[in-house]
């Protein structure tokens, strides 16, 4: 299925079916969450209001993740193949991924103010979020800095994949070096952590984030495929030229 | 082959007529600017007199890596390296051998001094050496693959300095972690041993990625 809709305009021709009904998806969800996240859900005990900052904190944090794993497999695929499409997958879920990063970054600044009583501190989980913003800007400027396409997308790949290797180390080295982050409260499904009443909004919440970060993507590689059409429409003469 | 490259970069380094030192001259620039504007006291400089010869080391051996390969690219020595039938990954060991030799051996040799002018103890001098020669591996590699990378992008400096950083961190905690836990007695520490697997992970990934990105340059 996947060497199926791996043709250009076969994708184009699905992804103005599907895009819309995500874009809703996401519109629905959202809607839900927020109603659950803003009004159904009771003020935690120790953090007061202030906890809502979570709903939004976390599904940032875990999408940041989550779409660089994607980008890793996109440029993976990318790499070994040189296929177009996975290129422009690999550019268009770059871009969500840094605004999810920074998105994370700065609500985990607002939210680090009333809980912690400090807008930054240089523990381990934020300087490794911070890091991994760093990284995706140095991933974006290869796509910026590289004026042809083919070879963008080659180096860029290049970086995605050791920047997937090395996130790990750079999140262990830096936990050696520094921690006062509260531990991840999820970590197993029926563990006593969270109550439900607060579980839930943060699910749905994430469930509305990663539809939406797939609804970007889905529009970006959309996007990407017509202005590709667009610039083959030129004639070759002035493209050489622009590729100089 | 490895051997003959190494010998003529090293040689091209010897006549460029100075540009061999820009490094050494940033290190000390660079140290003094910090003592400078810490105050000068001991008190102050001697706790964090590690953490600026680590940084000092980062940022000239950084200032450097567009050497690596933009020059040989830009005159045509790169293909024809490889239209003679070295392949990529042998010329990327190569470059890595001589930039270690040619950047970065000077910088060690310069830390006892610097490390005197910051008045650290012997012991520390000793330890710093030791964790700095253990990184070079990772301070060498990362810096062959950024500028693979960037090898066609005129002024590529800044991009390199922003591709590399977040890859430098791991090695810079570890080597400044390893100055707090290793005394006289225990050089082996957990920390040293932690930054001898980091070099070597960067080698393993460093090497054959930077030639991946070499090979596509060329294409």
């Amino acid at each position: 299925m996947i060497s199926y809709l791996a043709n250009p305009s076969r994708y184009l021709k699905l992804s103005k079916i599907v895009t819309p009904f995500i874009g809703w998806a996401t519109f629905l969800t959202l809607l839900t969450a927020l109603y659950y996240a803003l009004v159904k859900s009771p003020p935690a005990v120790e953090h007061g209001q202030s906890v809502r900052m979570m709903y939004t904190h976390v599904p940032a944090a875990w999408c940041s993740l989550l779409a660089y794993t994607c980008l890793t497999v996109a440029s993976i695929f990318s790499f070994i193949w040189r296929h177009p499409l996975a290129d422009s997958a690999a550019k268009s879920i770059a871009t969500p991924g840094l605004a999810f990063t920074f998105l994370a970054l700065i609500t985990g600044s607002l939210w680090g103010k009333p809980a912690w009583g400090t807008w930054w501190q240089w523990d381990g989980r934020m300087t490794s979020v911070l890091i991994l913003f760093f990284i995706y800007i140095g991933y974006l400027a290869v796509w910026n800095v590289v004026a042809e396409r083919k070879k963008a997308a080659r180096l860029a790949s290049i970086i995605a994949m050791v920047g997937f290797i090395n996130i790990p180390i750079i999140k262990f080295s830096v936990d050696w070096w520094n921690t006062l982050h509260q531990p991840a409260s999820i970590s197993s499904i029926g563990a006593p952590g969270l109550p439900v009443e607060i579980l839930t909004p943060l699910l749905l919440m994430s469930l509305s984030y990663s539809i939406f970060f797939m609804w970007l993507v889905m529009k970006g590689i959309e996007k990407d495929i017509i202005n590709i059409k667009k610039r083959k429409s030129i004639p070759s003469a002035l493209t050489e030229v622009e590729n100089v | 082959m490895i051997y003959n490259v190494v010998k003529r970069d090293l040689i091209i380094a010897s006549r460029s007529g100075g540009s061999a030192f820009h490094g050494l001259i940033f290190f000390g620039l660079f140290i003094s600017l910090v003592s400078i504007s810490l105050g000068g006291t001991n008190d102050v400089l001697n706790p964090l007199s590690p953490a600026i010869i680590w940084l000092a080391i980062i940022f000239s051996t950084m200032l450097s890596y567009p050497n690596i390969f933009q020059e040989d690219f830009k005159d045509g020595n790169l293909l024809q390296l490889k239209l003679s039938g070295m392949s990529s990954l042998d010329i990327c060991i190569a470059k890595s051998v001589s930039f270690s030799i040619q950047s970065i051996f000077p910088l060690l040799l310069s830390v006892p001094i610097a490390a005197i002018l910051l008045n650290m103890a012997f012991i520390d001098i000793k330890k710093i050496l030791i964790t700095l020669i253990i990184a070079t591996p990772g301070l060498t590699v990362y810096g062959v693959l950024s500028s693979a990378i960037m090898a066609k992008i005129r002024g590529g400096t800044f991009f390199i300095v922003l591709i590399t950083s977040p890859f430098l961190i791991p090695l810079l905690i570890f080597g400044l972690e390893n100055m707090n836990s290793a005394t006289e007695i225990k050089i082996f520490t957990t920390e040293l041993r932690v930054l001898i697997g980091l070099s070597l992970i960067s080698t393993a990934i460093g090497l054959p990625a930077s030639a991946a990105a070499l090979n596509t340059n060329m294409e």
